[in-house]
């Protein structure tokens, strides 16, 4: 399991997906198609 | 070890954040990530000191952050929660980066290694919890419990991924005998998080925190299968100016081409993921043999028992 943070802007809204970006990050993207890439090594969560 | 909100501690530094890992029940929080400009602290800690109820198992005295279920939920021959949520963890191996705990769990059985551990430039949690010793139908699970208490009324917004199944608890939650309430319709079924059948009629938005003050309510989902474009489960929480999210495997594994799997509670929801599902096609429990296996999220779940009655409150008051 991986629980991580990541600053947002404040009208940053209700999150929509969270998907691999590429190994290393994801793109975070919000009901209004507002994303943020998150440098993350996702693949953590996939291989236990 | 330094005593932290009243309870010895183990302490990990790195330039990304400053965590603290309760001896006890291996509890983390708080945890202060240190991000660009400003340093946040997802984790609630309950609004009391260990010392305060020396009467009340761990889990309760303790309350903090998160922490590993085994089982998830009530037990006839051992505290909520089971062992790893209660008794001490023993620290087997410290790096710059990471705390290893072990401990014997005397109620499964099991011999469960705890790794937590932080890499360079990722504000992120990496949490293993590698079992051995195991045998036995068992649920499991970890307990992420947010503090949304400093936000405007319903200024937290959490979602999760796709689910394909969700229901209300098919009990009561609250512990009614002591005056508590709960908003939900008991046993309803839903498939939209933003409406969310309520026990006197109409719906409610669980994706909005603060929200329903005073009552105590408890949903399950049951997520999506993972694909190649999602691999995993997720749940996420958008506070002032930040967000919490956790990522979670999906069981069986995609390569397994099973679709079953679990998404975590929504932490502001007080949620947790326990369920009747295997009346409605979810599995909710998993079999386990003395061979070691890895652990990184609830992986199936059952309900607990009627005598269980629900550990935290600190989110919902």
């Amino acid at each position: 399991m991986i629980q991580a943070v990541a600053p947002v802007q404040d009208n940053f809204g209700p999150v929509k997906s969270i998907a691999p970006l590429d190994e290393h990050s994801v793109t975070i993207t919000d009901e209004n198609n507002h994303f943020i890439e998150v440098s993350l090594d996702w693949t953590f969560a996939t291989s236990q | 070890m330094q005593d932290v909100h009243g309870e010895p501690s183990h302490h990990l530094a790195t330039p990304e954040l400053d965590l603290d890992l309760t001896a006890r029940g291996g509890h983390v929080a708080p945890v202060v990530f240190h991000l660009p400009g400003r340093d946040v602290s997802p984790y609630a800690l309950a609004p009391w000191l260990p010392e305060e109820f020396p009467e009340q198992p761990a889990l309760l005295s303790v309350l903090r952050g998160d922490f590993f279920c085994l089982p998830f939920g009530g037990q006839e021959n051992g505290p909520p929660h089971g062992d790893p949520a209660n008794a001490p963890w023993q620290l087997t191996g410290e790096t710059e980066r990471s705390l290893t705990l072990y401990q014997k769990a005397f109620d499964s059985g099991g011999a469960i290694q705890k790794t937590i551990s932080v890499r360079p430039e990722q504000h992120a949690l990496f949490v293993e919890h590698q079992i051995s010793n195991l045998e036995g139908h068992f649920s499991y699970g970890t307990h992420p419990i947010l503090d949304l208490s400093h936000l405007d009324e319903e200024q937290g917004r959490i979602t999760t991924s796709p689910f394909r199944w969700a229901s209300v608890f098919t009990d009561s939650f609250a512990n009614l005998d002591n005056g508590d309430t709960q908003s939900l319709k008991i046993g309803a079924l839903f498939d939209d998080l933003k409406s969310v059948p309520l026990a006197n009629g109409g719906t409610t938005d669980l994706t909005r925190y603060p929200a329903r003050p005073g009552n105590d309510d408890l949903v399950m989902m049951v997520n999506e299968a993972a694909t190649q474009e999602q691999p995993f489960a997720w749940s996420a929480a958008v506070l002032d100016g930040y967000l919490w999210f956790a990522l979670l495997p999906t069981f069986p594994p995609l390569s397994s081409g099973s679709p079953t799997a679990v998404v975590p509670p929504p932490p502001g929801t007080d949620a947790t993921p326990a369920a009747s599902a295997s009346k409605r096609s979810a599995p909710t429990s998993a079999t386990e043999s003395t061979s070691p296996a890895k652990i990184a999220s609830p992986k199936k779940i059952s309900p607990p028992p009627a005598s269980f009655r629900k550990t935290n409150s600190s989110l919902s008051k």
